[in-house]
């Protein structure tokens, strides 16, 4: 049983929070991420949460590690500068492994930008926005119901993995009015935090000689710990023995690159007899779907792969495709991030071409089309 | 100190942690003893107690507290602390941050926590300059205050954070010295009980990079200034000999709000170093939950 019922992108994420047990928000107003704000600060006290507006968007982040290091399910949202500004807390939000949930609706930067037109350009931001080597996870929506599907997964999955989840979103993908199902809440699946059962005196909050992911006691619950953006040892404390630094470095990278057939997410569109890929994400995939729909009914024979998953790269998916396809069309509102992820994964077993603009509109499935036909004339 | 209260201060320390990375002699050991003193006074258990601190040497006070810590980016305490509350309003918030911490890098953050009055803890350590980078001029360094980036004295004019609380309303305002041990235990004592944003500043020495740079570098003698060398500014006060101490350059009086009150504890404590407590309100974390649960 589900409840269907027609919402913007940015709705959707607002109740694919509260549908996740998501129970505070702090933020800060900016287009065009400001209805997740807006929602939420209705939505939030209805379940008992607690919604803060921030004095700006460093805050925010701070706010949301420190509410869920009391207990609750937590998530901001923003756009690009207000991103920027959320990368120092969100460093720390890794290093300290705080699940948390960062929404990022995109628009057209750098600075301030083209506030109110459309852009993927924060893609590479995602991945490496704070200071320091570092794992992270970002999924990408492309209808208002993967936004909420997608923000259901995000809190899942950083609950599981005791990490900050960015989800990226952009100005289209936010407009957009769709028909989302809500399931009922005995039907989604919602995953919380592990919590410690041994003796207090036992817990080791960053217990990374483990071989899963240690569990997150929350404050006040008898089970008191340090936490820190210094580099500690399984206590908590900072340490500066390189070997323990080297420890961490080691768990911090398999805590997700062993569990990626839990964290990746793609849809295969007619990709099975396909010679040409198109690979695309966000209302970018929207455009690309169609195109390839155009394609087929003119005889091409090309699919599309849409990437829900954007960090960690879905690089063993892209290699198996390389084996049997001879091109791949990478459409993006930026001038060329993931292409280059997917040039770096295909090594030159087949041709990869880029259709990019930054320039606040979209492209257009026609200006997908136009790639995959003339091309494949040549 | 007593054999009795050094066993009681030990149960709230991470003994393991020690020694600290503080310099010897420094004011902020002080203020640490102070500190859990107040807690133990209170009768608190260390679960309901969180101690937030930011970065700087007075950001490391957090590390060696048995109590629920963070030790947070720099200038951000205030925010961590934020959300802390609204998730435990019920737990008791001690917010520690040096100078620099709170009146440069965090002054927005700070403000806001005042504006809001998120129930904290605020101990703001002011030694007047940067210690943990190595000396450098911070927004409290005197004019003429030389450092290793002011080497011919500080030109610029220092802030005023008494000013400032009053400006933003924050409902309580307290200063003490690290000289002035006693009554800091009773501010904090205070402070917790309120359950507001209650805002304590507390003077502390760097002898060892102030104090050198500006003809002090001994710690007694930097601590023994802060006696001889602050006093109140209110005749009431003056009688008394009991000191918050220090002319502010707002000319605020010391205890002028509450000194008359005819309550013993408040005068007690005006006598102490509260220059207000204006408290009573229930701080926003309450409220905000409160009204959570009428619509929920």
């Amino acid at each position: 049983m589900s409840t269907p019922s027609f919402m913007h992108s940015n709705q959707a994420i607002a109740e694919g929070a509260i549908a996740a047990g998501c129970r505070f928000y702090a933020g800060y107003p900016i287009t065009p991420s400001t209805e997740i704000a807006e929602s939420l600060s209705g939505r939030l006290p209805e379940v008992g949460g607690v919604y803060i507006q921030m004095e700006d968007e460093i805050a925010s982040m701070a706010a949301v590690i420190g509410a869920s290091l009391g207990g609750l399910k937590s998530a901001t949202a923003t756009s690009g500068p207000g991103f920027s500004l959320m990368q120092e807390n969100l460093g720390f939000a890794v290093v300290g492994e705080v699940p948390c949930v960062i929404v990022n609706v995109q628009r057209v930067g750098p600075s301030t930008g083209l506030p109110t037109k459309v852009a993927q350009g924060d893609v590479m931001q995602a991945r490496w926005g704070t200071h320091g080597d570092h794992r992270i996870i970002t999924l990408y929506p492309s209808s208002a119901q993967e936004a909420f599907d997608l923000t259901v997964k995000a809190f899942n999955l950083a609950e599981r993995f005791r990490t900050p989840v960015i989800l990226l979103s952009d100005a289209v993908v936010a407009g957009l009015l769709e028909k989302v199902d809500i399931p009922d809440p005995a039907d989604l699946e919602v995953v919380s935090r592990a919590r410690p059962t041994v003796a207090p005196e036992q817990y080791r909050p960053f217990d990374y000689s483990s071989s899963d992911i240690p569990p997150l006691a929350e404050f006040g619950s008898g089970y008191r710990f340090h936490i820190t953006g210094l580099l500690h040892d399984e206590s908590g404390a900072p340490t500066e023995d390189s070997e323990v630094v080297a420890r961490w470095w080691a768990y911090m990278q398999r805590k997700l690159d062993d569990h990626l057939d839990e964290i990746l997410d793609w849809d295969e569109i007619l990709l099975d007899d396909a010679d040409t890929a198109v690979v695309a994400y966000g209302c970018t995939a929207r455009s690309a779907e169609h195109a390839v729909e155009l394609a087929r009914e003119r005889g091409h024979r090309v699919g599309l792969l849409k990437l829900k998953t954007i960090w960690p790269f879905g690089d063993a998916i892209i290699d198996q495709l390389a084996d049997r396809i001879d091109r791949f069309v990478v459409p993006e509102l930026n001038l060329g991030q993931i292409r280059l992820e997917v040039q770096r994964v295909v090594g030159g077993r087949a041709k990869v071409e880029g259709i990019n603009r930054a320039d606040g509109l979209q492209i257009s499935p026609e200006q997908i089309l136009d790639v995959i036909a003339e091309k494949a004339l040549a | 100190m007593t054999l009795q209260t050094s066993l009681t201060l030990r149960d709230y320390i991470r003994v393991e942690r020690l020694p600290t990375t503080w310099c010897a002699g420094c004011g902020l050991g002080i203020i640490l003893n102070c500190i859990v003193q107040a807690v133990d006074h209170r009768g608190l258990e260390k679960d309901e107690v969180s101690m937030v601190s930011g970065i700087g040497c007075t950001g490391r006070m957090s590390g060696y507290v048995d109590f629920n810590t963070i030790h947070t980016t720099h200038g951000r305490a205030p925010a961590f602390a934020t959300g802390l509350k609204m998730a435990q309003p019920d737990m008791t918030v001690l917010t520690v941050m040096g100078d620099g911490d709170a009146m440069s890098i965090g002054g927005n953050h700070l403000v806001h926590a005042m504006r809001r009055n998120i129930g904290m803890v605020a101990i703001v350590v002011n030694n007047n300059v940067y210690g943990l980078t190595g000396g450098q001029s911070s927004p409290t360094t005197p004019i003429g205050g030389v450092s290793t980036t002011s080497k011919a004295g500080s030109i610029e004019r220092p802030m005023d954070l008494e000013a400032l609380a009053r400006t933003l309303r924050a409902p309580f305002f307290a200063r003490a010295t690290v000289n002035h041990t006693a009554s800091l235990v009773k501010l904090v004592e205070r402070a917790i009980e309120v359950d507001c944003f209650a805002l304590i500043e507390v003077i502390s020495n760097c002898h060892i990079l102030y104090g050198r740079m500006n003809g002090s570098p001994d710690a007694v003698d930097m601590i023994a200034a802060m006696d001889s060398e602050t006093r109140p500014t209110n005749p009431a006060l003056e009688r008394r000999k009991r000191l918050p101490l220090r002319v502010t350059s707002s000319g605020t009086k010391i205890g002028a709000d509450i000194v008359d009150s005819g309550d013993a504890q408040m005068e007690d404590l005006a006598g102490r170093g509260v220059i207000w407590d204006r408290t009573g309100s229930d701080d926003l974390s309450h409220r905000y939950r409160d009204w959570a649960k009428r619509q929920a």
